[in-house]
Order: C-alpha cells, then structure tokens, then sequence
C-alpha cells in the first residue's frame, strides 16, 4: 500500500502573516503569558500563534522523538499536533497549562503514528544531501553516527524515561515543569531521569568497548 | 557522576531547521487562522451592534406600552332593545305564552301558531 507523501518542513516562502506588524507588537507577544497567546489565537491571531510555536516547538518535537525515535516522524508530528491544537482550541479549558495540553496531543499523534506504520529508520533528508563542501563532512558524519547511537540507546527505554530525559537533559527542563507536562510527581521524574541516565551510559559506554 | 546531565546535543533541531519547521506549521495553520480572524470580526459586529438594538427595543417596548395605556378603552357591547331572555334566544311568541303560563300546547294552540307565523 502506497504511502502518502509526508510533509516536510520545506523552504516554500515565508509566512507573510507572522511576519506582519511592527516590532513592538512581536516584542509585546513574546512576553505574554500562554493564556493570553491562546485567547488571542482563538481570534485568529497569527502572532499570537507564531509565539506559541515558537516557544514550545522544541519541546514539542522532544516529546514526539521520545515516542517515535525517528527525527522526521518527530518533525512531522510536531507540526500535526500544533495544527490539530489550533483547531481544537476552544477545547483547551485551561490556556494557562496550554503546554501540557500540547504534548497530550503531541503523544498521542505520535503513538498513533507509530502503531499505524510502526517505526521506521529513516536518514533526515539534510545527510542524503550532497556535502558540497569537504569541509566539515567528517564532522557530520560523526555527528549524524553519534545521532544514531543515542537514538538506539534510548530505545532501550520505556517511554516515558525517553520523554523526561529529553525534556531534562535536551531542552533543560526542571522537574517540576515535566511532573507537571507528564502528569507525575517530581520524585517519579527523579526516579526516570536517573534510571535513565544509568541505563543510556551503560549502553553507550558498551558502544565505545565495542570500538576498541 | 550518575546524576550529571547527559549530552544529548547531537539530537537537538539545529536553529534554521527549527526555524523551517515552524514556518511550514505557520504556513499550513494559515487558512484556520484566517477563519478564526472572519469569524471573529463577525461577532465583533454583531457585538457592537447589540447594545444599540437593545436600546431601540426597549425604546419601543416602553412606547407601545405607554400608548396602550393611554389609549380609550372600548366602550362595552350593549345589547340595544333585548328586555327578556325569550327576546335574546327568540323563542316564538306563542310559545312564550305557553312557558309563562306553564302549560303544553294544545293542539289547537299548535294549529293557531302554525297558522299564524304562515304567510
């Protein structure tokens, strides 16, 4: 059965509306509290909107690669969940906790994805690439196998301990604002961290035992 | 050593991938946010114009009700040249005589009201 194209985030120019209006009214957003970004989404916003993205996109996509483990089904969750968030606003009954909000969906379109399709190991488009230059390409070549070796590593976590040691250790979150994303207490998410953190060192120090 | 953060720079979104990424979110949220703009300038017009129709109903509300007030009320019907109730339910004549004297018609009495409201 054919899959259907997935969509990527291409250079298909910009996005006029985000980028209307003076600096003041972006500076303004940018310090307004979620609550007061989603009442203005609800209008129809698009700065309003464009801050929300911007502001929790990374940890958006984390949790969607915690879930996943493939980078471009993370992005394209990513984008599926703040599409679907933006439709269903009027369902967010607390726009103070729009965050946890967000990653409830972005969970569940990405356990959707991976029941439905079941995971994929797929290259990110930018290394299928040609490096034009030399410079730099061992780099990202070591970069992108260092990539995949995390990758692996976290997959031999429960999913849960891959969402708190992403949100922990990728995009520096406390404990507190995870317990509170992930629906747990803040002992529980010391508790994953640090189970995490033993197992992933156990396993990548047996990758480099390997090497040697 | 356990507790020290792990280094999971490698699969953080490198800035201008993130930056595409929110521009393609942007793009394909574009059209919702335009419906949610319309709709909302609806409302605001209706909203704006509320208080004003409110205003005038009441407006007129309080005039009707004043000129109902004011108004005469009709005089009462009055049943003009009625003196008895066998007047008001036109009963015959005849039979009249017949109620108030409380008897049957004879068959004469019949044969005299017959012939009497003949032509």
């Amino acid at each position: 059965m054919p899959q259907p194209p997935r969509r990527r985030a291409g250079r298909s120019g910009p996005v006029p509306t985000f980028r209307r209006g003076a600096v003041s009214c972006l500076t303004d957003a940018m310090t307004q509290s979620d609550a007061e970004l989603v009442d203005r989404a609800r209008s129809g916003d698009p700065l309003a909107f464009g801050v929300l993205v911007q502001r929790h996109l990374r940890a958006a996509r984390a949790v969607a690669l915690a879930v996943t483990m493939d980078e471009a089904d993370a992005e394209d969750v990513s984008q599926d969940a703040f599409i679907t968030a933006l439709e269903r606003l009027e369902q967010c009954r607390q726009p103070a906790a729009f965050r946890g909000w967000l990653l409830t969906i972005v969970r569940n379109l990405a356990r959707n994805r991976v029941r439905d399709e079941g995971r994929r190991r797929t290259v990110p488009l930018e290394d299928t690439a040609p490096v034009a230059a030399k410079e730099g390409a061992g780099r990202r070549l070591e970069q992108a196998e260092l990539r995949d070796r995390l990758l692996e590593a976290l997959g031999e976590l429960p999913e849960v301990q891959r969402q708190v040691v992403l949100l922990h250790d990728l995009e520096g979150w406390k404990h507190r604002e995870i317990g509170a994303s992930l629906g747990m207490a803040e002992g529980t998410c010391r508790a994953h961290l640090s189970h995490a953190r033993r197992t992933l060192r156990a396993r990548l120090a047996a990758y480099v035992d390997e090497e040697d | 050593m356990e507790d020290q953060r792990l280094d999971l720079s490698p699969l953080a979104v490198r800035g201008d991938a993130l930056e595409r990424l929110a521009e393609a979110i942007l793009k394909r949220a574009a059209p919702e946010l335009r419906r949610r703009a319309a709709a909302a300038a609806l409302a605001g017009a209706l909203g704006a114009w509320r208080r004003p129709v409110l205003v005038a109903a009441a407006v007129v509300a309080v005039a009707a009700g004043t000129v109902l007030a004011l108004s005469e009320r009709p005089a009462a019907v009055v049943a003009v040249g009625i003196t008895s109730m066998t007047e008001a339910l036109r009963v015959p004549e005849p039979a009249v005589t017949w109620l108030e004297e409380g008897r049957s018609p004879t068959s004469s009495d019949l044969l005299w009201a017959t012939e009497g409201s003949l032509p």
